[in-house]
């Protein structure tokens, strides 16, 4: 191994152990890290920027948070709970089974972190009046968000990483990924439900009258911000939906990135005096630490090291699909609870491409479904394992609901393991029907 | 007598709670509870300051008394049922750490809080919390055990 690359395991080693460790922020170490392997010379500015960058990831991400953050300024989570709770007739089972399906739906095309925020503390609010016990029903929901995450290419961030890095559109993510991912959420669920169902109340004067008395219009803040960000929500969708034909047959440049970026800058102009607000929500911290990531994780491909690692997994499985393709997603789901899932996914994206281009392996896409929902669906297991987890969990305990590893393990891993299998299931189906 | 319960919302301290309340019933005591809110990890304080203003604004619909006083609320309403009037406080930080100071600053004659012990009856152990008021807490301690024994 020459200078370089050993420079650059050094600085991959070290970012990904700080950020695991959360003593400093994410950010600031990514960051870091990138700065370092440019002051190392391993890298240079440059190709730092224009080659190891992908422009692609963090241009769909801004435009994502920044319709998220016009919806979030609206209201739209609040008053999506608060009517799905009346619909259900604030009956705690059913908010046990309904509510993570809601979470599993909205961070199918939605952040799952700022979902989680809001259900998480709905869930307790609700919890507080109808005496039930919150902390199953918010683990189940950030598992069912985190699956729900895996079936578009918008989900979750690895997938965007994933797709955008080796030419996956969102369709390719809803037709492959999508159906694995609703018969995980279900299986999930269904575990949860039989985990919980004797045990979710807890006694005490239930305070019906409080809530019917509530009105969840009420929750809409700015009834034109609402609408104009639902419209953009919609029309991000579509243009993802139809980007690939359009750019295609029409010959117009809707790459994906530009699927929620033009609908995002039109509510901005639109925003009037709300566009301040609106760009002080949008998350520019996870940005920056996508971009050291890049940089961090460019090193390792700059120097080989990447390529070293695919050639040695790649003649270790040749001619093993099945085995492969299960090594790839159960490695994917162990590694993303414990540590960060993006520097994973990032990294899996350059080792899976160098995979692909070995004779007896696999084809690219089937891998990237394996490593897609291993990554997503991994990080339900431990309360670290996405930033979705830490944030609920973080938000419960702020209530005073400790919930401690033991029982966010406890619940969280039967559901994990059950949805695992179904997707390990998924991928051998889609292997013996050539369905990739 | 000065009695300070603490509590976490945690069924282990809600059973501490009413224990020490059974118990000082006719202690003729001037009771207070306090609830320790845990630092907010630094991710949601992120994420927390992005979502600001939709965040209160559940707590409004809610009527939400504030971050954390909850427990200290339903905790003061327990001792109420159980015939006990009560104070209550809430502090954020370290628990043990805030619970110590409190302490200090409070005049407690008497500090009851739940331990989830563990280890056996020759090698007793506490939780972290319990360990350190008890070590360190300038007031008498009752530990109510809320967890197995060996």
């Amino acid at each position: 191994m020459g200078f370089s690359a050993a420079v650059a395991v050094s600085v991959f080693l070290v970012t990904y152990v700080a950020i695991g460790t959360e003593k400093i922020n994410r950010t600031i170490v990514s960051m870091s890290g990138a700065v370092l392997l440019l002051v190392l010379g391993v890298l240079d500015l440059k190709e730092a920027v224009t080659t190891y960058v992908h422009w692609e990831t963090v241009g769909l991400l801004f435009g994502m948070f920044t319709i998220i953050a016009v919806l979030s300024e609206a209201g739209f989570f609040t008053y999506m709970a608060l009517v799905v709770a009346k619909k259900l007739d604030y009956n705690p089972l059913r908010i046990l089974v309904v509510f993570p399906l809601v979470t599993a739906f909205l961070s199918a095309f939605m952040d799952s972190i700022t979902v989680m925020l809001f259900f998480a503390t709905l869930t307790y609010e609700l919890s507080r009046l109808l005496k039930f016990d919150a902390i199953p029903v918010v683990v189940a929901e950030v598992c069912l968000a985190n699956i729900g995450g895996s079936s578009t290419l918008v989900g979750d961030p690895p997938n965007v990483i994933l797709g955008l890095m080796l030419g996956f559109s969102f369709n390719d993510f809803v037709i492959h990924n999508g159906p694995t991912a609703v018969v995980a959420s279900l299986g999930a669920i269904g575990v949860a439900y039989l985990q919980c169902r004797k045990r979710l109340l807890t006694g005490g004067t239930v305070d019906r009258g409080a809530l019917t008395a509530m009105d969840p219009a009420k929750a809409i803040k700015d009834s034109r911000l609402f609408t104009l960000g639902l419209g953009a929500f919609l029309v991000a969708i579509l243009f993802l939906v139809i980007h690939a034909w359009v750019e295609q047959t029409l010959h117009i440049p809707l790459t994906a990135p530009l699927a929620p970026l033009i609908p995002a800058f039109v509510i901005l102009i639109l925003g009037g005096n709300k566009t301040e607000d609106i760009l002080r929500k949008i998350d520019y911290d996870v940005l920056l630490f996508f971009i050291g990531l890049f940089v961090v994780v460019g090193g390792l491909e700059k120097t080989g090291v990447i390529k070293a690692l695919a050639d040695l997994i790649a003649s270790a499985f040749r001619h093993q699909d099945l085995a492969l393709l299960s090594t790839l997603m159960w490695f994917s789901a162990v590694s993303s609870a414990i540590v960060d899932n993006v520097p994973f996914a990032l990294s899996m994206a350059y080792v899976i491409k160098g995979i692909a281009g070995q004779v007896g392996v696999p084809a690219l896409s089937i891998m990237v479904w394996a490593v897609s929902l291993g990554t997503d669906i991994g990080g339900n297991g431990t309360p670290i394992g996405a930033s979705a987890n830490v944030v609920a969990y973080a938000a419960m305990e702020k209530h005073g609901h400790r919930i401690g590893w033991p029982r966010w393990m406890w619940l969280a891993i039967p559901q994990t393991l059950v949805a695992l299998f179904i997707c390990n299931v998924g991928l051998a189906l889609k292997l013996w029907l050539n369905f990739y | 007598m000065r009695v300070l319960f603490c509590v976490d919302g945690s069924e282990g301290a809600d059973r501490a709670l009413a224990q020490g309340a059974a118990w000082l019933r006719n202690a003729g005591m001037q009771a207070v509870v306090l609830h320790v809110i845990p630092e907010v990890d630094e991710r949601l304080r992120h994420y927390e300051r992005l979502h600001e203003s939709e965040l209160r604004q559940i707590e409004d619909l809610f009527g939400h008394e504030g971050h954390g006083l909850e427990v200290a609320v339903q905790a003061r309403d327990r001792l109420k049922q159980l015939g006990l009037e009560a104070d209550r406080k809430v502090r954020q930080g370290d628990p043990a750490e805030e619970i110590l100071a409190e302490i200090r600053g409070g005049a407690y004659d008497l500090v009851v809080l739940g331990s989830d012990a563990t280890g056996t009856v020759e090698e007793p152990r506490l939780g972290s919390v319990a360990e350190r008021v008890v070590r360190e807490g300038q007031a008498s301690v009752l530990v109510v055990r809320t967890g197995k024994t060996g």
